[in-house]
């Protein structure tokens, strides 16, 4: 017991240092103040959707649905999350041999490990949780302090369940990837089938709540969750005043847990020589070799990068693939969007702001730059002692991310215009807007980085999915999309919508200038500091 | 070829590893600098590549100030750390050719090197490989080879020796040799004293960031060896 606390308190002291938090004094603040701020953001964003959902189902009658839903949710936010984090820190961290190499039981390594990823999914179930039980209350379910012991309780036991899961998906991960030659292709794969599989299972959710709210019952909900999802029903009848089955829950997902640990802590040792073991290299032949400039290399490296991590990949790309699917959409579907919206309840509100809002909040999700520093990592000194300005190397990774996001930007706004019937005008506004968009996002997050570099991450996950930089940028993204609807529905009916979104296209490119030349000298300054 | 003039590092915290250190290594000439564990060797060869920022003095490159004119310095220098922490994302020769293009190498001159150095450190075949998939002595061969290929005129190395076979040792030290016969320099730190004893033209010592001993090997050897001088030093220290 005694080992495996003082393993544990190292993963977790790991986890920390990831948000920066740890060292000096100055670091620590600003590390939790940078956490808070993220934890206050998941908060707001999961209490509007628990509210919203909430409503709709407590119209419906049927609020009891949101304690089936939510949990849901949660499990796979978790599961997305730390799949990735399963494979780099319990199958693949840089401590495997100095661990195993010591008088300790590979079943207290592995249980340490799994404590700092069911940390995290426990941070999920409580962001997505406890909104779900301040919705339950404020609609009128049956509440008091028992209610949310066992809401508490419930969420303790439902992070389990997703850590699991994880684990599993972290094996298969890194199973799979080692046994072919070309792995790069063969992990995006297996991402991407991850991912198809995540949206297939929120879109079935989302679906099933719409067609419970439009009165029409085309699906049985409760019916939907047996089998499979019987851990959530017995999570809702336990936590709305069933004791027994809330017990019969928790002892659900605790032994799975336990069994899983000790069934791979047995061949502990066995799996992670296996999984690093690889198949003979094929024998290479120089043959000819091209040229290219500077900039071309710099940016072909960052290509290489982005395209060779996949978590790199899915984490900044699925905002961009959202944006040329909403463009085709919105052109497939032509004259009829106008009408779908309407029926959405959205027709009255202003579509170039809404349409600009939309763009711009999926853009957010896009911050390639925010941990494009902090993934140079322990490489930074082959761009440091390369004979590139650092001038050459920042634009280098903005151009690169704006590289990416400007196709999909092109895409969908041709898409919105012809589908929303727009005029030219309109349309040059809304283009305008993404662009500055675009190019804001792309100087911020490299400047957001340079501000909060990671460059000792165990890997690339916690660069990408913990590090402070990487959701500071995507999360200030959010916001500065959230203000800039917010200034133009205000200015609206000032100077009108076109003069409006043009206004803060405007703006948004005086700051791209600021942060441009900030890059260029504090910035640089900051580069050049960084070791 | 090198000059470092009252070069000084203090850490953000006020640790002061490097104090007022001066050499001058001119052309044609192999240094070696040795010193023990936290001496500031690393920081110094990471300074005069230009990978650590510093305040305090000048480091000058063929005539080009690393600080004001870094692009320059960069240019005619290469540098190897202790540790090669290459772009696992790439292959060899994604990597050697990122590294020649960033050089400015025309595509025949770069196969003919590639080709030469590759060959002779037996690291051909592997080139189509991930770097991930290398060991510690074949990445420490890539950086070397990624190094060879520009042609420096200034060759910095930190600790190069370590995880590269016997067979590639003796060929790194000949190609250090042939680079300073051809008007070049060497910089390099090791802890194997009789490799620096043997092959370098001048031994520069550093001991708690500062030079203490800098001068042609036989001078500073004396009568007795490397060792017994560096441990004499050691032990002066202690005993203060």
């Amino acid at each position: 017991m005694r080992k495996f606390l003082i393993l544990a308190r190292v993963q977790l002291r790991a986890l920390l240092v990831s948000f920066r938090i740890g060292g000096s004094r100055r670091k620590a603040v600003s590390g939790w103040a940078a956490l808070a701020l993220m934890a206050a953001l998941c908060l707001y964003i999961s209490g509007m959707y628990s509210f919203s959902l909430g409503g709709q189902l407590a119209g419906a009658g049927c609020l009891e649905v949101l304690l089936l839903l939510m949990p849901a949710m949660a499990v796979i936010m978790g599961l997305v999350f730390t799949a990735f984090a399963a494979q780099g820190v319990v199958f693949g961290g840089r401590d495997g041999d100095l661990l195993l190499s010591m008088p300790v039981s590979a079943f207290a390594v592995m249980l340490a490990k799994l404590t700092a990823l069911y940390v995290e999914n426990l941070a999920f179930c409580a962001f997505l949780m406890l909104p779900a039980g301040a919705a339950w209350l404020w609609f009128g379910g049956a509440g008091g302090v028992l209610f949310i012991i066992r809401l508490l309780t419930g969420a303790i036991f439902l992070a389990m369940l997703p850590t699991v899961l994880s684990l599993a998906a972290g094996f298969l991960l890194s199973w799979l990837g080692g046994r072919f030659a070309n792995r790069k292709a063969v992990s995006l794969l297996l991402y991407a089938l991850l991912m198809a599989g995540v949206f297939f299972l929120v879109f079935q959710i989302n679906m099933a709540a719409g067609t419970l709210a439009a009165g029409t019952m085309g699906m049985n909900i409760q019916g939907a969750f047996t089998g499979w999802g019987i851990p959530f029903l017995l999570f809702q009848k336990g936590v709305c005043g069933d004791w027994e089955t809330l017990v019969m829950f928790c002892l659900l997902n605790a032994a799975p847990v336990l069994l899983t640990v000790w069934l791979f802590a047995k061949n502990y040792q066995q799996v992670l020589t296996g999984l690093r073991s690889h198949g003979k290299r094929p024998s290479y032949r120089l043959g000819r070799l091209r040229a290219a400039g500077r900039r071309k290399a710099l940016l072909r490296k960052e290509a290489a990068r982005y395209f060779g991590t996949p978590i790199y990949l899915f984490n900044t790309g699925i905002g961009l693939i959202l944006l040329v699917a909403a463009g085709i959409a919105a052109a497939v579907m032509g004259g009829s969007l106008r009408e779908q919206l309407a029926l959405a309840g959205l027709g009255e509100f202003p579509l170039l702001t809404l349409a600009a809002a939309a763009m711009s909040f999926t853009l957010s999700t896009a911050a390639v730059t925010g941990s494009s520093v902090s993934l140079e990592g322990q490489n930074l000194w082959i761009l440091k002692e390369a004979p590139v300005s650092t001038r050459e190397v920042l634009d280098g990774k903005a151009a690169f991310q704006l590289l990416l996001t400007v196709p999909c930007l092109l895409v969908c706004t041709l898409g919105l215009v012809w589908g929303l019937k727009m005029s030219l005008a309109e349309g040059a506004v809304l283009l305008l807007f993404a662009l500055a968009f675009a190019g804001f996002m792309a100087l911020m997050g490299l400047a957001v980085n340079l501000l909060f570099p990671k460059l000792d991450a165990v890997n690339d996950m916690v660069v990408v999915k913990q590090s402070a930089a990487a959701m500071l940028s995507t999360f200030g993204g959010m916001i500065g999309a959230l203000a800039c609807g917010g200034a133009v529905w205000a200015l609206t009916g000032v100077v009108g919508e076109m003069p409006a979104l043009a206004g803060c296209a405007a703006v948004l490119l005086l700051a791209c200038l600021l942060l441009r030349r900030w890059l260029h000298t504090r910035g640089a300054e900051r580069f050049m500091d960084l070791s | 070829m090198l000059t470092i003039s009252h070069y000084t590092k203090t850490y953000p915290g006020g640790k002061t590893a490097v104090k007022d250190l001066s050499l001058h290594i001119p052309a044609g000439e192999l240094c070696g600098f040795i010193g023990h564990n936290g001496a500031g060797k690393t920081t110094t060869l990471r300074a005069v590549a230009g990978v650590m920022s510093f305040t305090q003095g000048t480091i000058t490159i063929d005539g080009h100030d690393v600080r004001a004119d870094p692009v320059a310095a960069k240019a005619v220098t290469a540098f190897l750390p202790d540790n090669p922490d290459l772009y696992e994302f790439m292959s060899g020769i994604e990597y050697l050719n990122f590294i020649a293009d960033l050089y400015g190498i025309p595509a025949r001159q770069r196969e003919e090197r590639v080709g030469l150095y590759a060959g002779a450190f037996d690291l051909t075949k592997d080139l189509g490989s991930a770097v991930a998939s290398y060991s510690h002595g074949m990445k420490q061969k890539l950086a070397i080879i990624s190094a060879l290929i520009r042609k420096p005129k200034l060759l910095v190395l930190d600790e190069p020796f370590v995880g590269l076979d016997p067979a590639a040792s003796h060929l790194l030290k000949g190609y250090l040799r042939e680079l300073c016969g051809a008007g070049g320099a060497v910089f390099f730190s090791t802890h194997v004293l009789e490799v620096a004893e043997k092959m370098c033209d001048t031994i520069a010592i550093i001991k708690d960031g500062q030079l203490v001993r800098y001068g042609p090997t036989e001078e500073v050897v004396g009568d007795s060896s490397l060792e017994d001088v560096f441990l004499g030093m050691a032990e002066k220290g202690a005993e203060a």
